[in-house]
């Protein structure tokens, strides 16, 4: 053997094969156990992170699933307003045209079309809808298209704005628009029979108000509406004779109550000032029972308008009022501020940041992780370890504690939220919990945790994969 | 055992140098070193910190690369193999033994033992009969369930030498094992170590400070200002250090 000339190598070196995932999984849960103090710090820096979303996510959700139970609860609430409207006014051709679209037959897709293109038309500024049919408003438009020079001016216009698409295809809109003149036939004959209806209620109502005939909705003046040619069925006659019949005791309460005497009596009874009873003190005053009683004994003393009233009916107006007030109420306070949290465009931003706290969070324990775990990391390299396995070790722990931390944080923070939410809306909240659309948010926002942990841990683990195995060597 | 002239070569250097900047300042931890070790020789480094020792135990060791020169493992040039087959290497043909037995904390005795098998591949059951059969060879058969934090020092040296025998590795390479534990246990260690050489024909190669190496190794080999400044066998070193063996005991 010559010294410094290099001999052609002959024995075997394989490649080091690859240690199973599961293998390395058990190894790496192995570590995270007996870790346990220092995982939990990680895991703590994950749950706060995903906690804070999560809060935040779950009070948007409840906002506004309490604001759609607040807007139709105060649709019903108002249910007898809307017939008095529909009663008084005979529909312009809109809404004629909503009806139609709403109703069965043969102009139901005709009509639906035109709802969609007048909502299109209504969006554009008034330049555009000059350039497009000189400026016309609402189904005018459709009247100004109806001749054929018209159109191509409106073709020309739609080519030259590029932002602008048409909900539909251009010659389908050509279509509708030569089958507007028939359409708006049926408009108009909606519009023609219900002026006629509108007028018969009126003979029959002679000279009563419309509300006090509604209280008999469910009786001969439900009748009189549906021989009108108004589609009113007897379920929902009843309700709205109810809803009309609590409007005028409702209103006849509150007229009760502006009378002086019953002023300086509820304001003797409540030790106030005459000038602070208001609709509201009154309401509550009613609430319980034994109010109720002592101001029907007031009114009957006084020959007040609303003694020949039972004492339960002034407590269930009084309720109705009251739940009328918190869902007004909730309606305010639900009205979303925008951004994609719903919480606002600044709150989006809170959360961004404390997703990108988190990241570097979990980063510095996981660096300080390796830290400690030179010589572990060395030693495992000097036992055959490839920079894979180190770096799918360390990816890996940041995932368990990801997974943990992200479930930990994600029920923290609905908790939080949920709780956050009992104190302005207090029953409202469970009445109209979104379990679906939560558990969703929390199955989310834990896979969110785990890919902050596992993308946090890219830097500390390759920065493990790549340190020398004579480490192992180095004494402390 | 004494004419190592009939041997194979197991790693051999040529002009092996290592140069370190470390903030500009150049070290030259190794100068030249051109040595041969044979298969089944048991050989024990010597000389003081900072002399180069620990970076030759790097170097033949495949753990780091020489600035110029060449290292041959079993005739193989450690410089041209990719990381992957210096993991190979690490893993089957090099056993390592730290001066702070760096045991893995979180695994048991036998889980120790048996990782190197499972990086090489071998089958679970496979790994735990060999595992339990070097556990028991050190002295530790009833032990294998035990944690390092549960065992003496001693111990924990006699499971890193059964994980450093686990894939049947031609070559040990043991940095001061004995530096750390008292006069006793090293001595069993040193023992276990001899055994190992006798019956298995592991080629040892001990960095050590501690005289009793003397008594067991076949031949001394000391490094000094990154060169060796000798190398010779223990008959002929034990005259010498026999004369002030009044002063070691």
């Amino acid at each position: 053997m010559v010294p410094g000339v290099p001999v052609v190598k002959t024995i075997e070196i394989r490649e080091q094969p690859v240690l199973s995932f599961r293998r390395t999984v058990q190894i790496t849960a192995n570590g995270v156990r007996y870790r346990l103090f220092r995982s939990l710090v990680t895991v703590g820096v994950v749950a706060v992170a995903v906690a804070f979303l999560m809060n935040i996510l779950s009070e948007s959700l409840i906002r506004r699933a309490i604001a759609a139970r607040a807007s139709s609860r105060i649709a019903e609430l108002r249910r007898a307003a809307a017939w008095v409207a529909r009663l008084t006014n005979p529909p312009t051709v809109e809404e004629a045209l909503q009806q139609l679209a709403a109703a069965d037959g043969e102009f139901r897709e005709a009509a639906k079309q035109a709802t969609a293109y007048l909502s299109f038309f209504t969006a554009l500024d008034y330049a555009r809808r000059r350039a497009l049919f000189h400026g016309a408003a609402g189904t005018g438009a459709f009247d100004a298209l109806q001749d054929e020079a018209a159109l191509s001016r409106f073709r020309d216009g739609l080519k030259v704005m590029r932002s602008v698409r048409l909900p539909s295809s251009l010659p389908s809109f050509e279509e509708f628009v030569r089958g507007w003149p028939k359409l708006k036939e049926a408009a108009e004959g909606v519009r023609r029979k219900q002026a006629e209806g509108i007028a018969r209620v009126s003979d029959a109502l002679r000279g009563k108000p419309l509300l006090d005939a509604l209280a008999d909705a469910d009786g001969a003046f439900g009748e009189a509406i549906r021989s009108a040619g108004f589609a009113l069925e007897p379920a929902e006659a009843q309700r709205v004779a109810q809803h009309a019949r609590r409007v005028l005791d409702t209103q006849l309460v509150e007229r009760s109550a502006t009378a002086p005497q019953m002023r300086q009596a509820v304001a003797g009874y409540l030790d106030l000032l005459p000038n602070d009873v208001s609709a509201r003190v009154v309401w509550r005053l009613l609430r319980s029972h034994k109010g109720a009683s002592w101001y029907l004994a007031r009114q009957g003393e006084s020959r007040g308008e609303a003694a020949g009233l039972p004492a339960d009916r002034l407590v269930e107006l009084a309720r109705v009022q009251d739940e009328a007030e918190s869902i007004a109420r909730a309606e305010r306070m639900t009205l979303a501020s925008g951004g994609f949290t719903g919480s606002g465009e600044r709150m989006d931003w809170l959360v961004v940041a404390s997703m990108l706290v988190c990241v570097v969070g979990i980063s510095n324990s996981m660096l300080m992780s390796v830290t400690e775990r030179f010589r572990e990391i060395a030693t495992l390299k000097c036992l055959g370890a490839l920079d894979g396995f180190i770096m799918l070790m360390f990816v890996l722990e940041a995932a368990f504690l990801g997974v943990v931390g992200g479930l930990v944080g994600a029920v923290l923070g609905t908790l939080l939220g949920f709780a956050r939410m009992l104190v302005p809306f207090g029953s409202l909240v469970t009445a109209s919990f979104p379990i679906a659309q939560v558990a969703l948010a929390i199955v989310a926002s834990s896979f969110l945790g785990v890919i902050l942990a596992a993308v946090a841990a890219v830097y500390p683990s390759l920065k493990a994969a790549r340190l020398a195995p004579m480490e192992a060597m180095r004494i402390q | 055992m004494t004419n190592t002239q009939d041997r194979r070569v197991i790693i051999r250097t040529v002009n092996l140098k290592k140069h370190y900047v470390i903030k500009s300042v150049l070290t030259e931890a190794l100068r030249g070193v051109d040595v041969e070790i044979y298969t089944s020789e048991f050989i024990s480094v010597m000389g003081p910190s900072g002399s180069g020792k620990s970076t030759f135990f790097n170097m033949i060791g495949g753990l780091d690369s020489p600035t110029s020169g060449r290292v041959f493992i079993d005739e193989v040039d450690v410089a041209q193999l990719t990381a992957i087959e210096l993991a190979f290497l690490r893993c089957r043909k090099i056993g390592y033994i730290f001066q702070e037995y760096n045991l893995i904390q979180y695994m048991t005795a036998l889980e120790n033992v048996t990782t190197p098998m499972a990086f090489g591949g071998v089958a679970p059951d496979e790994a735990r009969r060999r595992g339990m059969e070097l556990l028991g060879l050190v002295g530790l058969g009833d032990r294998w369930f035990h944690r390092p934090i549960e065992m003496s020092g001693g111990q924990q040296q006699r499971v890193a030498i059964a994980r450093s025998m686990a894939n049947r590795p031609s070559v040990l390479l043991c940095d001061e094992p004995t530096a750390n534990l008292d006069l006793h246990t090293g001595r069993e260690i040193l023992e276990i170590l001899r055994r190992l050489n006798d019956e298995r024909g592991v080629t040892i190669i001990c960095a050590t400070h501690d005289h009793r190496m003397m008594d067991i190794c076949d031949r001394l080999m000391w490094i000094r200002d990154g060169r060796i400044e000798r190398i010779a066998r223990r008959d002929e070193v034990h005259v010498e250090v026999g004369s002030i063996a009044g002063e070691r005991e």
